[in-house]
């Protein structure tokens, strides 16, 4: 059991965690590669936070076991564990100044607790000089996080994004073995939302430390990871690259999360699959045609197309800019339900129309997803094992 | 009226609110004060017709007397014991039980009871029963201490123990009410702090109470502390009922002076320069609690 060697700085092993008697983890397996960006992402109340706090060993599992490099630690202390971990309220102590707060985790571990005592830290030798060698890199890591000046404040007087970077660099200031961020921006406005995204890339470089973010922001999660885990409920639905998630979904769940416009999900009536109907229409074949299926098309997806398959009614034009989304009823034909709408996101200098027009719409194939409409599970089709 | 803005409209209606208690407060309390202040410069005694002015000497014979000084050293010893034991142990006692919660929420809130019955039972009563445990012959106390063969010693009588014996009493007194003072601190103190503590390797209950529960107490701890020092400075039903002052003025408190100056004796300027003693120290007292620590606990 004990092969030590794995790559996997963190693994779970059919974890569940119960509060009473509701389960918010449910039987999750799942691992982080060492040095690699991981993102959770999920919903909010989805047990983001609770994954994240077993991971840190603040929490214990109900059920399964959490490993490190193999090992099980599920005895283990957070300090044991040599993990660093930055809170969504960051969590900073108020009575100390920014300097004593990156300091604390330094103290903590270097010096005795006879030393840290109020006033034997003040008069032994022994104990000032280890504080001023502290102290040293303290600063180093304050000038890197643009904290140099603000050493001596209380974080009661600083701006949220300041003590988010002190809250970083409190994770910073030793060298963990993992980094776990929880939910670290949530708490900033839009722009330093931006601004700090690409520093915390910056540093998970520098660092080449494994990293692991929660975050219900699916924007922080596609442009920062290497890697995502899709959470919901309780249990990781998906788990790939940001690429794989946008471009493959398991299910009807990652689809409609994934992606900046939610996707349009047309279900299909049996027998759709047959010659004229709207599936062949858009380039798609498939073995079993008893399956009842529902397509996923992407807004982005979309263009016009005077020949396409998808034909109907303009119903809402929305101006975003530089793009339009347009709201179409989708006129009756084979295989479709009535009723069905569709979004489209298409080049606002190509909208020569209004409401009420009558337009045509088409789709690449290899950019449509079809899923089996009971399950939600994505099915395989002939055109993507081509492509 | 109704042309008032609607900030003097609002302003009005504070005054409204506030008025009335602050007009009864101040025929209540500043005139007696000022009345009082004004007599302990005089020599009034209760029922006589005529006072003369006299000037600082009541307060030189309170200071000058071997009674009067007995009083004013006792009141600070008993402030000085009474304040750091009854925070410690009400903070110990309200630290254990907030632990408790978790596991035994019950047994938790039964012990709280239990320590809060002498903050809600008279003290009078409770004298009684003190002085039963305590009774140098037939006391709970005493019988427990010679079956174990241990001296027992005269808590009430013994002139150099008096003081600590009321001071105890004062102790498990105050406890209880800390204690829930305590308890409230505490269920404020966000768990994430905790956890960044863990985090950080504060893993042992003392870094912890030294990262986290001590600061995070701070206010807390100075609102507790200007209340027990208050209170002890009006230490008075046990020493009234316990002890009377003695044996021979060993156990003579401030307020316990003042009631036997100004009630038995009728020495009312006596009595009133006693009050303003009280009153100067009781003030001075909370004026440098409030003013040294108020800017070490507040972290902003
Ligand atoms: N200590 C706890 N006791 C009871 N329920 C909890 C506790 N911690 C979390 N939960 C519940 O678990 C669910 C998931 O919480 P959390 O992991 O914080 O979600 P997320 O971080 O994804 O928003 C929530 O419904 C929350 O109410
Ligand atoms: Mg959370």
């Amino acid at each position: 059991m004990d092969d030590y060697g794995s790559e996997d700085v963190m693994g779970f092993q059919a974890v569940s965690r119960r509060f009473g008697s509701t389960e918010i983890l449910k039987d999750l397996t799942l691992s982080i590669s060492d040095g690699a960006f991981t993102a959770i992402l999920g919903p909010s109340g989805c047990g983001k936070s609770t994954t994240l706090r077993l991971m840190a060993g603040l929490d214990q599992p109900t059920e399964g076991s959490v490993t490190m490099f193999g090992r099980d630690v599920s005895e283990k202390r957070p300090a044991e564990r040599n993990i660093a971990m930055v809170f969504q309220s960051y969590a900073l102590y108020p009575h100390l100044s920014v300097a004593e707060n990156i300091a604390l985790p330094l103290l903590m571990r270097e010096t005795s607790a006879f030393q840290r005592l109020p006033l034997i830290s003040k008069f032994s030798t022994s104990s000032r000089s280890k504080r001023a060698g502290i102290f040293e890199r303290v600063k180093a890591i304050a000038e890197m996080l643009d904290l140099g000046d603000l050493l001596h404040r209380k974080p009661g007087q600083l701006s949220g994004g300041q003590q988010q970077r002190v809250a970083v660099g409190r994770a910073l200031v030793r060298d963990p073995t993992l980094f776990l961020l929880d939910e670290p921006l949530s708490n900033l406005d839009a722009k330093l939302r931006i601004q700090m995204r690409s520093e915390l890339s910056a540093l998970h470089r520098r660092t080449g430390r494994a990293f692991v973010y929660v975050t219900h922001d699916q924007t922080e999660a596609m442009g920062m990871a290497d890697r995502i885990l899709l959470m919901l409920d309780g249990r990781v639905i998906q788990d790939g690259t940001p690429r794989s998630l946008y471009e493959q979904p398991q299910n009807t769940k990652v689809a409609g999360f994934i992606g900046g416009h939610s996707m349009n999900f047309l279900v299909l009536q049996r027998g759709a699959t047959s010659a004229g109907g709207l599936f062949a229409g858009l380039g798609l074949s498939c073995s079993d045609p008893s399956m009842e299926m529902t397509l996923g098309i992407r807004p982005e997806h979309l263009d016009l197309d005077p020949d396409g398959p998808l034909y109907g009614k303009v119903e809402h034009v929305e101006y975003l800019g530089g793009e339009t989304m347009i709201e179409l009823l989708l006129d009756r034909q084979i295989g479709l339900e009535t009723g069905s709408k569709l979004r489209a996101l298409v080049s606002s200098a190509r909208v020569p129309f209004g409401l009420g027009d009558a337009i045509n719409l088409g789709c690449k194939p290899e950019l449509v997803h079809v899923f089996e409409s009971g399950s939600g599970e994505r099915i395989r089709t002939g055109i993507e094992k081509a492509a | 009226m109704f042309n008032l803005s609607r900030k003097s409209r609002e302003a009005l209606t504070d005054m409204m609110l506030a008025g009335p208690a602050t007009l009864a407060m101040g025929m209540l309390i500043f005139i007696p004060v000022i009345i009082v202040a004004f007599l302990s410069f005089t020599d009034y005694q209760m029922g006589a017709k005529t006072l003369r002015w006299v000037g600082v000497d009541n307060y030189a014979t309170l200071i000058s007397d071997p009674i009067g000084r007995r009083a004013i050293v006792n009141t600070l010893l008993y402030v000085a014991i009474v304040v750091p034991f009854s925070i410690a142990l009400s903070l110990l006692v309200a630290i254990g039980l907030h632990g408790m919660a978790d596991w035994s929420p019950s047994f938790s809130k039964a012990l709280r009871a239990a320590y809060f019955l002498p903050v809600a039972a008279t003290l009078v009563a409770m004298a009684l029963a003190w002085q039963m445990l305590l009774h140098p012959s037939i006391g709970l106390i005493n019988m427990a201490l010679i079956h174990v063969g241990l001296p027992a010693p005269a808590w009430f009588s013994d002139r150099g123990l008096v003081m600590y014996t009321l001071a105890l009493i004062g102790i498990w007194q105050s406890v209880g009410y800390n204690m829930v003072l305590f308890l409230a601190g505490l269920a404020v103190i966000p768990q994430h702090l905790y956890d960044a503590a863990e985090v950080d390797g504060a893993v042992t209950v003392w870094d912890r109470f030294w990262t986290v529960t001590w600061p995070m107490l701070g206010p807390t701890t100075l609102f507790v502390a200007v209340i027990t020092a208050t209170n002890a400075f009006r230490v008075f039903e046990t020493v009234a009922t316990l002890t009377r002052g003695g044996p021979a003025f060993a156990s003579d408190t401030l307020v316990y002076a003042l009631y036997r100056e100004g009630f038995v004796y009728f020495k009312v300027s006596y009595a009133s320069a006693i009050t303003i003693v009280f009153f100067v120290f009781v003030c001075t007292l909370t004026i440098v609690q409030y003013r040294v620590l108020q800017k070490r606990v507040h972290y902003t």
